[in-house]
């Protein structure tokens, strides 16, 4: 949408590149919901739009249909903001309220005063 | 001789040793003077240009210019400033707001018989589901990746964001992005 460049590290190859993806014809939207932005609309309804993104990006890919061809699994990755990650993870959110409250480390409430700095805590919780 | 020839000669008879820009620069003055065929010349050229700006601002890419802009960059008020302020007279210019909603409603029409959708009404509110595979595959032919995925596998992003649609309104969209590079 910016047309700005973006800043990228390959996963593999650790390589660091600059390139032009924020272009908004790369984008195509497949669920518009006119519905409030909760969990339960994440577990219920956006369920089949991540089943099937599993399913073409672990082993099928798309099967051959109506004369066209089939293509590889993809590699395909989940862009999401925090609000997202916590309703599709079930993890997240204040850490004396929510049993798992990092999306990112098996930290809990109840051990809350147990993790210390750089001691079995992931650095972003 | 043809026209083109019988110009050239008698510009050049009128100018020798002229470089060709000066004589056509000579030439369009004179057609912008008005002077020329008793201004004939002078409409001529008016229409030739109104008609390359009604080209220019087809009511296709005024549609176009909107849905890649960022969101408010380009908008019907825009559409509407174009014909007010700077097609101040009147001309025709720039083509309306409606004539750029039927565009609209033509490439949605196109655009569901192409892909497809189906509407689901949820306890949650109306939810519209594209048909994922058929717009996946228009993605990555838009992208030039249609033949890639064949052979190779190609990186895809999926991302859901929810926001305000107006007061008290929201919807979530989910999508997906092409980010093969």
């Amino acid at each position: 949408m910016t047309k700005q460049p973006l800043f990228l590290i390959d996963a593999d190859t650790n390589e660091e590149k600059i390139v032009k993806i924020q272009s908004s014809e790369m984008c195509c939207i497949l669920i518009i919901a006119d519905a409030r932005d909760k969990k339960e609309l994440y577990d219920e309804v956006f369920k089949e739009f991540y089943e099937w993104g599993q399913r073409i990006g672990t082993y099928y890919g798309l099967p051959a249909s109506n004369g066209n061809p089939a293509l590889h699994p993809f590699v395909v990755i989940h862009t999401t903001d925090q609000k997202a990650s916590w309703h599709l993870s079930n993890r997240g959110g204040g850490c004396k309220n929510k049993y798992f409250f990092c999306t990112f480390c098996p930290c809990t409430k109840n051990s809350l005063i147990d993790y210390k700095v750089l001691d079995n805590r992931c650095i972003r919780c | 001789m043809n026209a083109t020839t019988s110009l050239e000669t008698s510009l050049s008879g009128c100018f020798p040793n002229k470089h060709a820009s000066t004589k056509a620069k000579v030439l369009m003055d004179e057609i912008t003077s008005g002077r020329l065929f008793n201004g004939e010349a002078l409409n001529l050229t008016k229409i030739f240009a109104q008609s390359y700006v009604r080209d220019l601002f087809k009511p296709w890419r005024m549609l176009k210019a909107g849905d890649v802009s960022s969101v408010g960059a380009f908008k019907t008020s825009a559409i509407k400033a174009l014909r007010e302020v700077i097609d101040h007279e009147g001309i025709g210019l720039f083509p309306s707001a409606s004539s750029v909603d039927r565009a609209r409603a033509k490439l949605d029409k196109y655009a569901f018989q192409l892909i497809g959708y189906k509407r689901r009404k949820t306890i949650y509110g109306e939810v519209y589901f594209l048909n994922f595979e058929k717009a996946l595959r228009y993605l990555l032919k838009a992208c030039h990746l249609d033949h890639l995925a064949t052979t190779e596998k190609v990186k895809i992003s999926l991302s859901i964001d929810g926001a305000d649609l107006f007061k008290d309104r929201t919807h979530v969209s989910a999508g997906i992005k092409i980010t093969d590079t």
